[in-house]
């Protein structure tokens, strides 16, 4: 390509190789469950058994059995074809609220790099005040502003979170902006916009995504969160969190309706967090963990 | 050195040095360290970083420990104590005949400090940043049992001793507000607040300019005179060691090379490796280039079989590569080397 | 740090404490510009005749300029004003005054479990790095972290307060063992009372919720106690304390926990907060009256005024809490203290 290309790979930030370690065995279905959540969210409405909308009294309240492999709901909806189906909107929901707030941070973050330090100060600012505030309850305050539903949501989450990506990638851009291969081409004469995009974006992303990873599980919680508290995603819709709440009126009776969403949203959950926390300890061997 | 081979070196140990003219006659020793071994695991399986050394220190006898960065000087200093769980430590430490190596984690705790004051290598780290100077040195004497106001008057007795002006306001200061020659001698108080037996003191000048250095080892060597301890003076030196020790032992590789009274040593080192430590040093006595040591250190991980030292040595012949030298008595000086320099032969070059 | 330093040191704090709060209003207000809808609609409520919302709309001065709206916005909550509940018709602040100390007592319950536990916790495991426990208490560490609140509170309540019969699951005190209101904190008002029963009635209905709202949190704590002990276990200091005979507790400690107060405090700092968000969900499943429930019932009846009127008073809560955050560092770390002095001399 270009000739600053060149020099940035002749330059390129010295990556650590570090011995390989075995991956964890912990670690590998960390991996594996993420990939197949992946895939459920894309064809997991496909392959459900039953129509997660079809609503037959007659059927409520259905205990586990060979029909209904994880009973139905208080309506007759097959739990297991609407745990499926709410694959798609816990996950997607979460992939995307984290991809808004990334973007938006690493957009505020290279406004703030390249801003000067005023520019640099305020912005700041105005992230550390935006992350002290609870997620739940800033994404509360934009649910209601622009009504309940799965997308206000994901716009609420955008909106609480993309400060804590910022601050992340303006600490990995600072670093890199000073580093002496950034330097060499800024000798060399490659303007700030240039020097953004060719150099600096590409070398300062690793702990975006990893903090990403990290955050799907947290994202996964709180949507599921606000559409228990019904700021979210609303019923009739196959949704984790929404179907936890339709279940806990009959969590003595019929517990499978509640448990079920439960359970899949620790494992989504629990599955980004190990992931992600693995990318990190590989990143970093030995980083404290917080 | 294998292990049966041990026993040997022990009697060795335990034979008294013949006092050379002039030297002063070393009473009976405080500190026996005979065929220590000291591992680390690593991610390719355990490495033998201490691989048979030894060691004998008498009371109020400065004992110096040189070797060139890497060869365990830190490592040896830290079995000594037992300090590093990690680490698997085995032959003999003797401490005025108790075997340190059999005792359970209690009896060995009341050891350290109390017995053996150890000062670290890097004064700028050692002191805890956000505990005061006062609080770190009487630690070291309230972990085992003094009094608060007791031990708080000591410590500034100690600082005071060691030249800290004003000590007893200077306890409530922070590491922070200290200088590095300063933070050194508070290091040095820490380890010697309780009066031990033994100090062991790594590199406890590296950091300093060169007048603090002497007023360091100085203080070091007083207290010899006053509290009859014993001292093992780890250091890659040499200059250092001519003024100081009464006695060197030589590290190469985790191994030791030579040990001897320090004039001996000095005038006539029998193991190649000692002599070109000396030509890399700069003299008054001597004049002519310096040569420092071709090639570089080997890695306790990659040690060379036989002798750790014949791919530098100019002395080399087949039989250092494959059989590991066993150290003989030569003159005053006991020498690991096939084909040791003798007295006729000029050493350091 | 002398005294005048220090006194220039919280003036500067106190102007960044003003600047922080003058901020988090800014963001509120930009809050309510940015919602779509006829905010004097909202006030007057969908019953509202066309004039009655006009007169709403003079009143709430909705017809100035957004410049001196903003102004306007300043000037009502110097006077307390944050406006008035659609939905109880009481003023936001009187609501708040009223049902805020049943969520302080539960998020202090709960951080003092979270603490009790994720303290003692992490620095197991950072003294035991590398090994077995260290793995296993990471592995608890991160599915704590992975557990829904609002799923938790309905699963313990269920199988612990109904199943069990151990706790209550619902209020905040027994019907009959109500105590005279004086400070709003249940607890604190027994005791003045001397009703201990009354007492240990608020503390059953406090436990569970509790506990439940606790365990996400101690996910972190445990992992920043864990990650900060560690760090500082490797320095040299620890092995210099070992070398004077300290006891390994002495070690942990004095050497390791001692060091680590400055980043476990900011997060305590942060998760005051953040608990106000959990306690949203704990308080809805729990049906205790305070922040958390007032505030989904005001995002059910879309009442606007209560919501951001929320979304302040935690903005103020936890700008505070930094403050005391910040002050309990100065005190504990000298390193802080050093860096606050020359930043107050420069
Ligand atoms: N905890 C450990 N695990 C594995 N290897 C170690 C460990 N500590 C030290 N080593 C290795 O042991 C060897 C000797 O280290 P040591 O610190 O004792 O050297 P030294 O003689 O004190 O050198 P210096 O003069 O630089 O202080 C080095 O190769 C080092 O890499
Ligand atoms: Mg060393």
């Amino acid at each position: 390509m270009t000739g600053t290309t060149t020099l940035a790979s002749v330059h390129a930030a010295p990556r650590v190789r570090r011995a390989r370690r075995r991956t964890p065995w912990i670690d590998r279905i960390a991996y594996g469950t993420v990939l197949v959540l992946l895939l459920l969210a894309v064809v997991g409405p496909l392959i459900a058994p039953h129509d997660p909308y079809s609503v037959d009294l007659g059927q409520a309240l259905r205990a586990p059995s060979g029909e209904h492999l994880l009973g139905t709901d208080g309506l007759g909806r097959d739990v297991l074809s609407r745990a499926l189906a709410g694959t798609r909107a816990s996950i997607l929901g979460a992939l995307m609220a984290v991809a808004g707030a990334a973007l938006i941070g690493i957009l505020v973050a290279s406004i703030a790099t390249i801003g000067g330090r005023w520019v640099d100060d305020i912005v700041m600012r105005f992230c550390d005040i935006t992350l002290s505030l609870p997620v739940m309850v800033m994404a509360l305050g934009v649910a209601v502003a622009l009504g309940p539903s799965l997308r206000s949501a994901v716009i609420a989450m955008v909106v609480a979170w993309w400060p804590g990506f910022a601050r992340i990638a303006r600490a990995e851009m600072r670093t890199v902006i000073t580093s002496p291969y950034v330097e060499a081409a800024r000798v060399l004469g490659a303007g700030r916009w240039r020097l953004m995009t060719r150099h600096v974006l590409p070398n300062s992303l690793d702990g975006v995504y990893v903090q990403a990873t990290l955050e799907i599980g947290g994202a996964t919680l709180i949507m599921a969160g606000l559409s228990f508290v019904g700021a979210g995603a609303q019923p009739p819709s196959a949704e984790w969190g929404a179907m936890v709440e339709t279940g806990s009126r009959y969590l003595t009776s019929a517990w499978w309706i509640s448990v079920v969403p439960g359970l899949l949203i620790t494992l989504t959950a629990l599955a980004f967090a190990l992931t992600g926390d693995s990318l990190r300890t590989r990143n970093h061997p030995d980083a404290a963990l917080s | 050195m294998s292990r049966t081979k041990g026993l040997d070196i022990v009697s060795l140990n335990t034979e008294v040095p013949v006092p050379a003219p002039g030297e002063r006659v070393t009473p009976r020793p405080v500190l026996e360290v005979s065929d220590l071994r000291v591992s680390y695991p690593t991610v390719a399986g355990p490495v033998e970083i201490v691989s048979g050394f030894d060691l004998t220190v008498a009371k109020g006898e400065r004992v110096a420990l040189v070797g060139e960065s890497g060869s365990g000087k830190s490592v040896t200093a830290r079995a000594l104590l037992r300090l590093d769980h990690r680490a698997t430590v085995s032959g003999r430490i003797l401490l005025d005949g108790t075997d340190l190596l059999t005792l359970s984690g209690a009896e060995m705790r009341a050891r350290r400090g109390r017995r053996i004051g150890l000062m670290l290598q890097d004064p700028m780290t050692t002191l805890n940043p956000v505990r005061t100077i006062g609080s770190q040195v009487m630690e070291a004497l309230r972990v085992h049992g003094v009094g608060r106001a007791e031990a708080r008057r000591r410590s500034v007795e100690t600082l005071d001793m060691l030249g800290i002006p004003d000590a007893a306001r200077r306890m409530r200061s922070y590491p922070h507000e200290f200088s590095g020659g300063m933070r050194q001698r508070v290091c040095l108080a820490m380890a010697i607040v309780a009066h031990p037996d033994l100090l062991i003191a790594d590199e406890p000048t590296t950091a300093l300019d060169v007048r603090v250095q002497e007023q360091v080892l100085s203080l070091i060597d007083s207290l010899v005179d006053e509290i009859g301890m014993g001292v093992v003076l780890i250091t890659h030196d040499l200059g250092l060691v001519a003024g100081f020790a009464d006695r060197v032992s030589v590290m190469y590789a985790g191994r030791g090379v030579e040990r001897g009274p320090v004039r001996e040593l000095y005038r006539t080192p029998r193991h190649p490796y000692t002599a070109g430590l000396l030509a890399s040093v700069p003299r008054v006595d001597r004049d002519g280039a310096l040569a420092p040591i071709a090639g570089s250190p080997a890695q306790p991980a990659s040690r060379p079989g036989g002798c750790a030292f014949h791919p530098r040595c100019a002395r080399a012949e087949s039989d250092c590569a494959t059989v590991l030298p066993e150290p003989r008595r030569i003159g005053a000086a006991d020498v690991a080397c096939h084909h040791p320099l003798t007295a006729a032969e000029e050493g350091p070059r | 740090m002398s005294p005048s330093l220090l006194a220039r040191y919280l003036g500067r704090r106190l102007a960044l404490l003003v600047t922080t709060l003058w901020g988090v209003v800014t963001i509120v207000f930009l809050l309510i510009k940015a919602i779509p809808g006829d905010e004097a609609q909202a006030a007057a409520g969908v019953t509202a005749t066309p004039a009655q919302v006009e007169v709403v709309r003079q009143r709430l001065g909705l017809d100035e300029s957004i410049v001196q709206q903003y102004l306007a916005y300043l000037g009502r909550l110097l006077h307390g004003d944050l406006g008035t509940s659609i939905f109880t018709f009481q003023p936001v602040l009187g609501d708040l005054q009223q049902l805020i100390p049943y969520t302080i007592e539960l998020v202090g319950l709960a951080m003092v479990i979270n603490l009790t536990c994720g303290v003692p916790l992490g620095v197991w495991a950072a003294a035991r790095h590398r090994t077995r426990v260290d793995n296993s208490v990471r592995l608890a560490a991160i599915f704590c972290g992975a557990l829904p609140t609002f799923w938790l509170a309905m699963i313990a309540q269920t199988l612990i307060g109904r199943k069990l019969g151990a706790v209550p699951i619902s209020g905040v005190s027994t019907l009959g063992v109500e105590v005279p209101r004086r400070t709003g904190f249940v607890t604190v008002d027994s005791l003045l009372a001397g009703d201990l029963t009354a007492f240990s009635d608020a503390l059953a209905h406090l436990v569970l919720p509790a506990a439940v709202l606790a365990i996400p949190f101690m996910s972190f704590v445990i992992r920043v106690v864990r990650g900060s002990m560690i760090t500082a276990l490797e320095a040299d200091h620890v092995t210099a304390a070992r070398a004077k005979g300290a006891r390994e507790r002495t070690v942990l400690l004095q050497h390791g926990l001692r060091n680590a107060i400055a980043p476990v405090s900011t997060l305590i700092g942060l998760q005051v907060g953040w608990m106000m968000g959990g306690a949203v969900m704990v308080e809805t499943v729990f049906s205790r009256p305070g922040f958390g429930s007032y505030l989904t019932q005001a995002v059910a009846h879309k009442d606007t005024f209560a919501v951001i009127g929320m979304v302040l008073v935690v903005g103020v809560i936890v700008t505070f809490v930094g403050l005391a955050v910040d002050l309990v560092q100065l005190a504990a770390d000298p390193r802080v203290r050093l860096l606050e002095t020359r930043r107050a001399s420069a």
